[in-house]
């Protein structure tokens, strides 16, 4: 199996090929042309080499390859146009959420892979964690009832490490964008609906030692989002990059908590670390298996088996590109907006 | 002050936080209530005195403390400013922002002080966020979040929303306080609200004069929960926060006491019902604010209605003007 990563913008790519790379049967290589237009930061040929992975300089390059499937960590508003190509070139495809920067772009994705009948997979795998699937199981079972309401968070630092997360011309956008598709993406698993009707607030004060509440030039990296479902159900997530650069790793990334009408259950998929001191400061370290590895895992298998029902899927990207283009909405608006619509 | 009489109107839940905190400052306690549980009160705590009229406080006290359901404050308030006697009501102030106004104006008028016991500032984690922030640790306070829960409440008056106002009143009032102190006032407020089969969740969206935000989520469980709360302040520099359930300093595994499920856990040393008390009496003694103002009694209300009129019309309401609008959007 061949499998090629398209672009190392996005630093889960180099989580992405070390899982790949634990997969004998899969021939790996990666381009990443676009590097070029950042030279202070490693990207390219020299972070490919780095990394052990065979280096191919365009994606045409890729293409003549004739790779049975790529992964595409490209610059979000790049995702549009490689995911339509790998359509067209019929290779299946796992991509980057969001899966793009419009719902039209999305929507064009998603039709797209329908057309060509390729896999298409958004990397959303906080779904691959234990805990969730613990979660979705006693849901299930009704160990808590009816849902009646959940809050969430997902809160990070400002990705500081490539310089277009904060570059709304290439991210869309800032913390809104980057955050809130992960617990979107569990509650329209856990629920088995999605939203409609979004409220949104942001700011850019979290890291803007300048103080004030505008970043010129640049995105939000506070956000708040209030959700209802058509079932009732009452949603608040906090989608902020609120941490401040340099924070130990305490195992909140993404944090749930789901109140029923007999029961409350709480996840945090990434409460798996161990924590310690030593004279510079906290340790931390991350144990247990990698949800990327799972992610990556769950992909081959599809490739291999051409399952396109694989989850989650480009229709789960989509939903998510829905809901940020809602809260985008909401903040423009400065109160609620209905879910728009999407002709699938 | 050398009256040292307090007269407790109300002998319920909260009654049984501040008799002995009352005690403990060295006060005698007359206890009355409309119900029958002032005698039951009084033998729990070992102290204090039942008074069969309201009547027999209102001519001895020194203070009045008001701990009686949320739809007898006003009245209760105004008997009390009658006879001049400084007045600590629980919260919420009134059940309406009218009422609340009109006490809080009865009392300014007359210079007699009142106190709404938002006893939450008084905790000593609120508190030490409160004075980080004010220290400048976290930068400007950016995005704040707000939990508070505890199982439904099995009284009557509460679980009629007309008498109480709901988990609104009863639980996110306290982080409607906290989100104001820490991040100032307010311009627009969104929420949603979901009761079903007895659980009732309030999510809010706050958004400051300053351009920070706020997220406050109260609920009211029928699942068996233990009583939590929990912040996460973040600024232009840092974070701080606290969960009342993440390092609880006595943890004990065995049969429950009896009514301890409505009250958050303190720390005896620091209990935030005596700091709360103390300091109302201080300011009685030498004249300077509390910790909490009659002023962020009415706001809180204030605030609350907002949160209470966008859950009912699933509409932002926008508080930046002396005179409230609904957003059109």
């Amino acid at each position: 199996m061949k499998i090629a990563v398209l672009s190392l913008a996005h630093t889960h790519a180099l989580e992405y090929i070390a899982a790949l790379q634990r997969h004998p049967e899969a021939e790996l290589v990666a381009t990443d042309p676009d590097g070029a237009e950042s030279p202070a930061e490693l990207r390219g040929a020299p972070l490919a080499l780095t990394l052990g992975v065979d280096y191919l300089e365009s994606y045409e390059d890729v293409w003549a390859w004739h790779p049975d499937a790529v992964v595409v960590c490209a610059e979000n508003v790049r995702h549009h146009d490689l995911v339509l190509r790998a359509a067209r070139e019929g290779v299946h495809v796992l991509c980057e959420k969001p899966l793009a920067t419009t719902v039209q772009d999305a929507a064009a994705i998603v039709d797209a892979a329908d057309r060509a009948g390729i896999v298409l997979m958004t990397a959303l795998p906080v779904r691959f964690s234990s805990a969730y699937e613990e979660l979705r199981a006693g849901v299930r079972r009704g160990d808590l009832g009816e849902i009646v309401s959940v809050s969430a968070a997902n809160c990070g630092s400002i990705p500081t490490v490539r310089a277009w997360f904060t570059d709304k011309v290439l991210s869309g956008g800032g913390a809104v964008t980057d955050h809130v598709v992960h617990v979107a993406d569990l509650l329209a698993d856990l629920l088995q609906e999605t939203p409609d009707d979004v409220y949104a607030v942001a700011n850019g004060i979290p890291g803007n030692r300048d103080g004030g509440v505008e970043i010129a030039g640049l995105v939000e990296t506070a956000g708040l989002v209030s959700l209802h479902y058509p079932s009732g159900v009452i949603a608040a997530v906090d989608c902020s990059w609120s941490r401040p650069a340099g924070s130990a790793d305490v195992g909140d990334l993404v944090t749930l908590t789901v109140i029923g009408t007999s029961g409350v259950a709480e996840i945090a998929p990434f409460a798996s670390i161990i924590e310690g001191w030593n004279e510079h400061g906290a340790l931390t370290y991350g144990y247990g298996l990698s949800l990327d590895q799972r992610l990556i895992d769950s992909f081959v298998a599809a490739v291999a088996q051409h399952d396109r029902t694989a989850q989650p899927d480009g229709r789960a990207g989509l939903a998510g590109v829905m809901l940020i283009d809602a809260a985008y909405r909401s903040i423009d608006a400065g109160g609620p907006v209905r879910l728009r619509a999407v002709a699938a | 002050m050398k009256n040292k009489t307090v007269g407790l109107i109300g002998a319920g839940g909260i009654a049984n936080a501040h008799l002995p905190a009352w005690l403990d400052l060295g006060f005698d306690v007359l206890v009355h209530s409309i119900a029958d549980d002032a005698p039951r009160l009084v033998e729990r705590h070992g102290g204090g005195r039942v008074a069969t009229t309201a009547d027999e406080l209102f001519e001895s006290v020194c203070i009045i403390d008001i701990c009686a359901p949320t739809q007898t404050h006003s009245s209760l308030g105004f008997a009390a400013l009658e006879h001049s006697i400084p007045t600590i009501c629980e919260k919420p102030l009134a059940r309406t922002l009218a009422a609340a106004e009109l006490l809080a104006d009865g009392f300014a008028e007359k210079g007699v002080p009142l106190f709404p016991a938002h006893v939450v500032r008084y905790f000593p984690e609120y508190a030490a966020l409160r004075d980080a922030v004010v220290a400048g640790a976290i930068g400007e306070p950016g995005v704040l979040r707000f939990t508070r829960q505890g199982q439904s409440p099995k009284n009557g008056w509460y679980l009629d929303s007309a008498q109480s106002g709901g988990v609104l009143l009863d639980l996110m009032i306290h982080d409607i306080d906290i989100a104001r102190w820490i991040a100032g006032d307010i311009t627009r407020v969104f929420a949603r609200t979901r009761t079903h089969r007895g659980s009732e969740s309030t999510q809010a969206v706050l958004t400051h004069t300053s351009g920070a935000v706020s997220q406050l989520t109260a609920t009211w469980a029928t699942a068996p929960i233990e009583f939590r709360t929990q912040f996460d302040v973040s600024g232009s520099r840092g974070t701080l926060r606290s969960d009342s359930a993440a390092k609880p300093t006595y943890t004990h595994v065995g049969p429950p006491s009896a009514a301890d499920d409505i009250l958050p856990a303190f720390d005896a040393a620091t209990s935030p019902y005596r700091a709360e008390l103390a300091d109302f009496v201080r300011s009685i003694d030498d004249g300077s604010d509390t910790r909490v103002t009659a002023r962020d009694g009415v706001e809180a209300i204030r605030i609350a209605e907002a949160i209470a009129r966008s859950a009912a019309s699933e509409r932002a309401i926008d508080l930046s003007h002396d005179h409230e609008e609904v957003s059109a959007a």
